[in-house]
Formats: C-alpha cells, structure tokens, sequence
C-alpha cells in the first residue's frame, strides 16, 4: 500500500515540511512548558546535583 | 516527619569504569598516534598484516569511541545516577555483568579488527557475533539504569538523567538498524541494505553514533558535574529543557550531511543540511549552559585543573558544534569532505569536548571515592596544558592540509588542465602537516600519561570507600492527580523513554522510508551487473585490508573531480553493493572509475604497485601488500556468499552459486596468464589474493562505461 502512496518523487517536498512542523510542535510545546514553570520548581531542580551526597533533605 | 532510609552508593563499579576508561584510552590514543606515524613514514606498517594504516584505523576509532568515552559515560553514569536518584545501582550483579562484558567486546573488537575481520562501516565494523554481544550488553546496562530509576527515592528526574534515557533508546535502535545483516559464516556477513540506501542507514547510524554516544551521555555528565565542580547550579534549567528536546529531535535528522554530493537523492541532502544547520541553536544552548554556570566563579577556574578541563571541553563543544553545521553547508562541505578538514573536526570533538570533560570528572570524581585529595595539582596543570597544546597542534594542520590540497585539486591551467593530475603530487604537499599532527598527538599522550601517574599516585595515597554510606527520605508513591503533561513525562521514566524513542524514531523513518519505497529515487542502470565470484572475493578482500580508510568511492558531479577521475557517480551504479564503499577521506585517490579510461592500469602494474607502492611511486605513502602476492585466495566462502547475497536480492543465475568457484577460477587464469605474459614469475598465481583484488579493482566503473557505450 505504502508503495502507492510514496509512488512519486514530485511530492517529497512534504516530508521535509512535516520534518519541520513536527520539530516546531515540540520545540514551541517545550519552551512554552519551560517557561512557564513556577520559580521555585525550576530552582529546586537545579539544586538537585548539590545536595549533600548522603543526605537527601 | 518520615524516617530517613540508610543504603550505600556502589562505588567500586565507577572505580572500574574510570579504570578501565583510563586504561582504553591511553591504548586507543596510542595507536592513533602510530597511525598518524604511518602517513609520512609507510615503513612503520612494518609490512606485517595486522599493524596497517587500514587495519588499525578502526581499531584506533572503536577503541576511542567505545573503549574510552564508552567507559568514560559509564563511569560517570554509574556515579552520578545513583546519586541523581538517592539509591544504589538496581543489581551489583547485572553492574558487574555489564563492565566484564564491556570488556570483553573491546578486547574481542581489538583482536578481529587486526585480523581484518570488518564489515566496513565506519564506528561500526564489527563482525555480527560482537554485534549481538553489544546488543546484549546495552540491554543489561538498561535494565540496570531503569531499574535504578524505578526504586529511586528522588521524585524528579534531573535532566542529566533524560540524556542518559535518550542515549540508551537511541543507540540501542541505532545498533539493531545498523547491524541487520545476513552472516555466510562466523567472522562474515552482507548487511540488509546496499548502495545508496546503505549510505544512508550507515550516516544515519555514524552521525548519530556521534550524537547519542559522544555527545547527549556527555551532556549529562556536563549537568552533573559541573556544577559539582564549580558548587554552583546550572545556569539555567529551563534552557536545559528546551535543548534537550530540541537536541535530540534535530540531532537524528542530520545524517546525510556526510553525504552531500554523492548518489543520495538530493531531497535527502538539503533535508540533512537544514537540520544539521538548525543543530547549532541546541547546541550552543547547552554549551552556553554550561559556561555561564561558571558566571561568578571564573576567579576558580584560575586556580582549579578540574575547572579548567571541563572549560576547554565545553569550548570545544561549542568549536565543533558550530564547525559541523557550517561543514554540513554544501558549498563548504565540497571542500572540507574527503579532506583532512574532518579529521580535525572530529579530534577538536573527541580530544577536546570527550577527553577533556572525562580527566575533568575523573579528576573530580577518583579522589573522593578514594577519600583522599588530587595527589598533584601541578601535574594536573601540566596534563591540561599538554592536552590543550596537544588539541591545537593536532588541528591547525589539519585545517591547513584541507585547504591547500584543496586549491592543489582544483587548480587548472589556462587551457583547462588539472595543474596537479597525480593526486601523489598533492599528498606530499601536505606531509609537514601529517608530521605537526603526530606532534600535536604526542603532546596530548604526554598529557595523559601525567594524568594516569597523577591517578595513580592518588589511588595509592587513599582507600576506597566500596560502598558509601548514604540516607534519604522514601520517595511519595503517589503523584498528584493534577499532573501537568510533561510532569508527567518528567517524573515517569518509561514515558520519558517512550517520548525520546518517538521523537528520534519518526526523523529516521521519514528520512528513510521515501528512499525505500520511491523507485524513481534509484533510477535503474541496465548495464550494472552483479559481481563475478572473484570479483566479489576480490572485493571482500578490499574490505578486509580496510582500503576504505584511504580510498573513497564517489565521484562528485564537480568539474576537478570528473576531470580528474571521469563520469560522476550515479546512485544506479550501487544497487549491488553490501556493503557500499563511498568512504570519507581521501587519503590515496578516489577509486571509482579505476578499471576505466585515463586512470585504468595494467594487472601487473596493480601486482606491482600493491606488492609495494615505492616500486610505482618513490614518494608513495600507501601500506605494501606482499601478502596478497603470497596467500591463497579461500575459495571454500564462495558458494555461502553468493547464496547469500542472491537470499538477500542480487539477481545471479539460479545455478550460478555451484558454478561460482568454477568460474572464479576461470576469471583468475585469464588474469594470471595476462600476468605471466608480463614477465611475473610468481607460482601459482591463479591461486593467489592478488589476482581476485585485481579483477575487482579492474571492474570499478566498467558498467557505466559500457552504458555510455551502448547509447
């Protein structure tokens, strides 16, 4: 079936648009969850390879 | 308030990795530098079989990729993670069943590459068994990292963690790709794909082997310690979420940047281009990260070797992750492919982001699991000065070698003639800049030896500490009902598995599935024919000796490159060739169009000229090859070879695989006697490797030739 759909080359233009739209979906859901994460979260994790090794807190 | 859980983190199995990266690595830079001695002094191939340039090449890569930085990664994972997660590794068994067995791959991996055991493809030549053996080993190491992530007592992921998840999915689905081949014996297999889609399932492979090994496993170790180092957080988290995702979606896309101007259909190049040139924002992110974690501490990195080597690392990551997207421009790509340009690109990579960041952490990490201080900061300075000297005189020359055999390429007179028609001619321009390499080489060897007194006077000074005594709170069973979505990723590692795997999986897919399934992207050449038995005995035989290395395949449709070597290639031309041998570096000439027009030689000036080069070209720098004179061919893998590849879709006579060795021998005594006429009174010649390397050096070409003759 496959074969049919991808029968021609005229059309390969779309794959590299679905390529690019697809990294835009993630990289505009990714920052927009970056940045809007509270303060104190972001800063927490950060922390998180500084805390005593021993010690969880 | 919950009781404090007691458990100990396992150091003795990152002693081991850090050992053993140690060790690797000084082995691997080793022959790299005996390599580097071969260029400009060939008797230092000692015309031993074992100890050639095309031999030890891939030893030299396998042995710094995944002998060196492979145990460099794991040492760092196996400290950082326990720690990430408040718990001990999941399984001291499976934690000792992944070192012995990684092990045992590198030293099987250095035994079979000097044997010429190979099937060819750049950072992945090993045979199939060691192939499996990999596979096996990875999903130990897997289990054993999940399983940790699964009992940890840190609720979070920290982001160090989703580089260690995104390497694990991504070289685990690059290896199984890469490896599917079909064997005709223990030591010996085709692979599943030929030609140009080879090519690309390879550089999807080899890129990304760079991504996802050197790289993304090195970037968590960056976000680990770093900020370890410099007792600071990182710079930014936020930025680190979104270069992570962004890293590894864009990462997977940019394969074919290795191939621009060859066969690939060129949708599939300008595609890998676009990404590779949108990979700088990413990676600059984290190189960026990564510096300005230092903001307010630049007075430590004065007075502190830790710092500094993981400074120059992280520089060096930013060096070469603008160099690579600016090489993957094609105009700039037509000069720096097949040059020395990539041999420097890589090192400033591999010394400069790998071997610096791991002295940096071993450094870091050796003397507190031993319970004592750095035995020398002095000779720590000295290694990081001798590194960093090293880094530089290994490749400035290199830059500079690309570029003026560049010009010696493409320069023509008035008339329209190549000014430099030997290609001999341009590579003994370029000799003093092979011999400040090997220099460059020394140095950063040097330096490494000064590390490993220093590590090992500082191992002798303390006392491990095998297992360290750790407490933490349990970790909360539940998560709250109002998860947003990517907590929800975040906090659950299978998902964080899954998401990485679909987002590195789909670039694959769509890069690869017009080229398999659209015909019109392999146009058919009616003329190209399979190859005879000798001539593909012949051809494994190239493969064994490793000629790759130094001899590409792949006439790009440029003027300097027809006018030297004939007709560009065409991606038709390829259809029957597992594996492909378009190679990456021109040490010696291009060789497809050897049996054909201007550059075809007689078969006695191939005996002659492989038995050893300084017999044709006093300058010559090429390894001799007295023993295809002298061996037998094995003529006992013919019929398993030819049935193999008819399983696997070549179109040979139904009868063809019983009648292979007869017409071997056929094919061998036309080309003996051709020999003997010559004046060659060597015995048996029919019987000899010689004459199979012969028929298959004189075939390169001949089948577009003869199209161009049919029209």
């Amino acid at each position: 079936m496959y074969k049919y759909i991808l029968q021609s080359i005229h059309h390969i233009n779309w794959f590299a648009v679905i390529a690019l739209l697809l990294f835009l979906a993630v990289f505009v859901y990714g920052s927009w969850w970056a940045i809007s994460r509270r303060r104190d979260f972001i800063e927490d994790m950060s922390r998180l390879p500084l805390e005593e090794d021993n010690h969880a807190g | 308030m919950t009781a404090l859980e007691k458990f100990h983190y396992d150091n003795a199995i990152v002693r081991k990795f850090a050992f053993a990266t140690l060790f690797w690595g000084l082995i691997g830079m080793l022959v790299g530098l005996l390599l580097a001695l071969q260029l400009y002094i060939p008797a230092l191939n000692f015309e031993i079989p074992w100890l050639t340039f095309g031999r030890l090449r891939p030893l030299h890569t396998n042995a710094v990729i995944f002998a060196f930085v492979g145990n460099g990664i794991f040492m760092g994972v196996y400290y950082s993670l326990q720690r990430l997660l408040k718990a001990r590794m999941f399984s001291d068994l499976l934690s000792q069943v992944h070192f012995w067995g990684w092990q045992t791959i590198i030293v099987a991996a250095a035994l079979t590459l000097p044997l010429g055991l190979t099937t060819s493809g750049e950072y992945a030549e090993l045979i199939w068994p060691i192939d499996i053996a990999i596979a096996l080993v990875w999903v130990v190491f897997g289990v054993n990292m999940f399983g940790t992530i699964l009992q940890r007592r840190e609720e979070h992921l920290y982001v160090a963690i989703w580089f260690y998840i995104a390497t694990w999915v991504t070289v685990a689905m690059l290896h199984i790709v890469r490896s599917l081949a079909l064997p005709t014996s223990l030591t010996h297999s085709y692979g599943l794909f030929a030609g140009v889609q080879e090519a690309l399932v390879q550089w999807w492979y080899g890129h990304n082997a760079v991504a996802f090994f050197l790289t993304t496993p090195y970037l968590g170790l960056m976000y680990y310690f770093l900020p370890k180092a410099a007792n600071r957080p990182v710079y930014s988290y936020r930025l680190s979420i979104i270069h992570f995702w962004a890293l590894i979606f864009i990462y997977i896309w940019a394969g074919p940047h290795h191939l621009l101007y060859t066969s690939l259909p060129d949708w599939a190049q300008s595609l890998g281009m676009v990404f590779s040139l949108m990979l700088i924002a990413p990676s600059w992110g984290g190189m960026l990260n990564g510096l300005l974690t230092l903001r307010g501490a630049w007075d430590r990195v004065r007075e502190d070797p830790i710092l500094k080597f993981m400074v120059v690392a992280v520089t060096a990551y930013g060096m070469s992750t603008f160099e690579g997207p600016m090489m993957s421009i094609k105009s700039w790509n037509a000069v720096t492919h097949y040059s020395d340009w990539t041999i420097g690109h890589v090192h400033v990579g591999a010394l400069g982001w790998n071997g610096m960041l791991t002295f940096g952490v071993a450094y870091w990490l050796l003397p507190r699991i031993f319970q004592t201080k750095l035995y020398s900061f002095r000779l720590a300075n000295i290694h990081f000065w001798l590194g960093t000297l090293g880094i530089i005189f290994y490749a400035v020359p290199m830059y500079w070698s690309a570029i003026v055999q560049n010009i010696m390429w493409r320069s023509f007179t008035p008339d329209g003639f190549l000014v430099y028609p030997n290609f001999l001619e341009t590579v003994t321009q370029i000799l003093p800049m092979y011999g400040i390499r090997s220099f460059g080489g020394l140095l950063y060897i040097s330096g490494v030896v000064a590390g490993l007194v220093n590590v090992w006077k500082t191992v002798g000074q303390g006392k491990l500490l095998a297992n360290e005594e750790a407490s933490a709170a349990p970790r909360m069973a539940h998560v709250t009902a109002s998860t947003y979505w990517h907590r929800w990723i975040e906090r659950r590692p299978m998902q964080m598995l899954g998401a990485s795997f679909v987002l590195v999986a789909v670039g694959g897919l769509i890069e690869y599935a017009p080229l398999a399934l659209i015909d019109s992207n392999i146009p058919v050449i009616e003329s190209v024919r399979p190859y005879t038995a000798l001539e593909l005995q012949g051809r494994d035989i190239y493969v064994r000796e490793g000629c790759l290395g130094c001899h590409s395949q792949m006439v790009r449709p440029m003027r300097f490159e027809t006018e030297r070597y004939g007709e560009y290639s065409k991606s038709g031309e390829f259809i029957y060739d597992r594996p492909f041998l378009w190679g990456s570096k021109r040490t010696g000439q291009d060789l497809a169009r050897e049996g054909v027009g201007k550059l075809r030689k007689s078969d006695s000036w191939h005996l002659n000229h492989l038995y050893n080069p300084r017999n044709v070209y006093e300058q010559s720098i090429m390894p001799a090859y007295p023993w295809l004179v002298e061996d037998d061919l094995d003529t006992s893998t013919t019929l398993q070879k030819i049935r193999a590849l008819m399983r696997l879709g070549t179109p040979y006579d139904e009868d063809y695989p019983e009648q292979a060795n007869d017409d071997l021998a056929k094919q061998a005594r036309t080309i003996a006697d051709g020999l003997r006429s010559d004046g060659i009174t060597q015995p048996d010649l029919e019987k000899k490797e010689i004459v199979a390397v012969i028929a298959y050096l004189q075939r390169l070409g001949k089948d577009i030739t003869v199209r161009t003759a049919g029209r």
